[in-house]
């Protein structure tokens, strides 16, 4: 058993972390603890009701949220979205893995909107949750606030702006390139920009 | 006008601190956990079963019954799943496709009924150890639920 691209030997302490889980199912809760508490988690969070998770989004600082946004009758998404707007510190800026069992269509642009950090398609395996966790404690992408989005930038790679548009931010450049304003650099202006690096064979 | 900023990621800290586990530790500590709880857990899928079964009627499937199946048949998907009862989690995903909110097309409890009494079999020991009837039969519920969201 091993994790994807990282030594086994690699250690990681969970010890401190609070999770707060969110599932209809107590089952579903039960699973997903018990994998958890396999890689050291041990202070959870258990939620079977979106109102309990908002009592403890207002009472208690939480580290990480994995939720399940199926609900009968009360939105999962709606929770992940008040979640992110609630301007309650931390945990309005904390990691939010979204996980969902069969995925409808109307459901997909929801997801996407709601601010989660990831998302994880149900059944869950201990591999794959390990791997989502450390990958969110190694997230860099800065958090960006709009009308109608709250939460890390969804721009995985900066590839330009979207098709067909000139980008919405200050760092947004366009794609295409202008004609040069100054001469061609010499090829000993360029080596003078290189550092010298010792091979190692 | 977008604000972007870099929020302090708690659990990056955390997870950096002193002692805890290799990652080859949580591994096999979380599948000895997740075996612990298999048999309960399995427990609770036979009695959702029992729950869809009680549902139907001879009256026509109400909106809010779809509801529920579907509700229920996504836990046993993923339920299942966990535990490796692969047959019987994609035969729950084949009823979520038949009674998802998006598919208008399931007007009687027949196609239900038949995915039910499937999952129901599935968990017998009658097919614990013939993998290709299993298979087979979840063919046969993939054909009813492509034909009723047709």
């Amino acid at each position: 058993m091993s994790v994807r691209g990282l030594s086994s030997s690699e250690r990681i302490n969970l010890e401190k972390a609070h999770i707060l889980l969110l599932d209809a199912s107590a089952h579903g809760l039960e699973i997903m603890v018990q994998i958890m508490t396999g890689f050291g988690m041990r202070n959870f969070y258990r939620c079977q009701k979106v109102e309990e998770a908002q009592t403890i989004v207002r009472a208690k600082p939480v580290d990480l949220f994995i939720v399940d946004p199926n609900f009968g009758d009360a939105d999962g998404y709606e929770f992940l979205k008040w979640l992110r707007r609630s301007g309650i510190e931390p945990n309005c800026h904390a990691p939010i893995i979204l996980v969902s069992g069969h995925a409808q269509i109307s459901n997909v642009r929801k997801a996407r909107d709601t601010g989660a950090n990831f998302f994880m398609v149900k059944p869950l395996t201990a591999g794959a949750l390990l791997e989502r966790v450390l990958w969110l404690a190694r997230d860099k992408r800065p958090f960006v606030e709009l009308d109608h989005y709250v939460g890390p930038d969804r721009r995985f790679k900066m590839q330009g702006p979207p098709a067909g548009s000139d980008g919405r931010r200050k760092n947004d450049l366009p794609l295409d390139i202008g004609d040069a304003s100054e001469p061609n650099m010499s090829q000993f202006e360029i080596d003078g920009l290189l550092k010298p690096q010792k091979a190692v064979l | 006008m977008v604000k972007t900023f870099h929020p302090e990621n708690r659990l990056a800290k955390l997870i950096k601190l002193p002692g805890g586990v290799t990652l080859a530790d949580a591994m096999v500590r979380a599948n000895r956990n997740l075996a612990s709880v298999r048999e309960s857990c399995l427990a609770g899928v036979d009695d959702k079963i029992g729950e869809m079964e009680a549902m139907i009627s001879d009256a026509p499937p109400a909106r809010a019954e779809l509801a529920s199946v579907y509700r229920l048949a996504n836990e046993i998907f993923a339920e299942a799943g966990a535990f490796a009862q692969n047959e019987l989690s994609a035969a729950a995903h084949s009823l979520c496709e038949l009674t998802s909110p998006d598919n208008a097309g399931v007007r009687g409890w027949e196609p239900v009924r038949v995915h039910i009494a499937s999952m129901r079999l599935l968990r017998s020991p009658a097919l614990a150890e013939d993998e290709r009837q299993r298979q087979a039969l979840v063919a046969g519920l993939q054909k009813i639920s492509a034909r009723a969201s047709a």
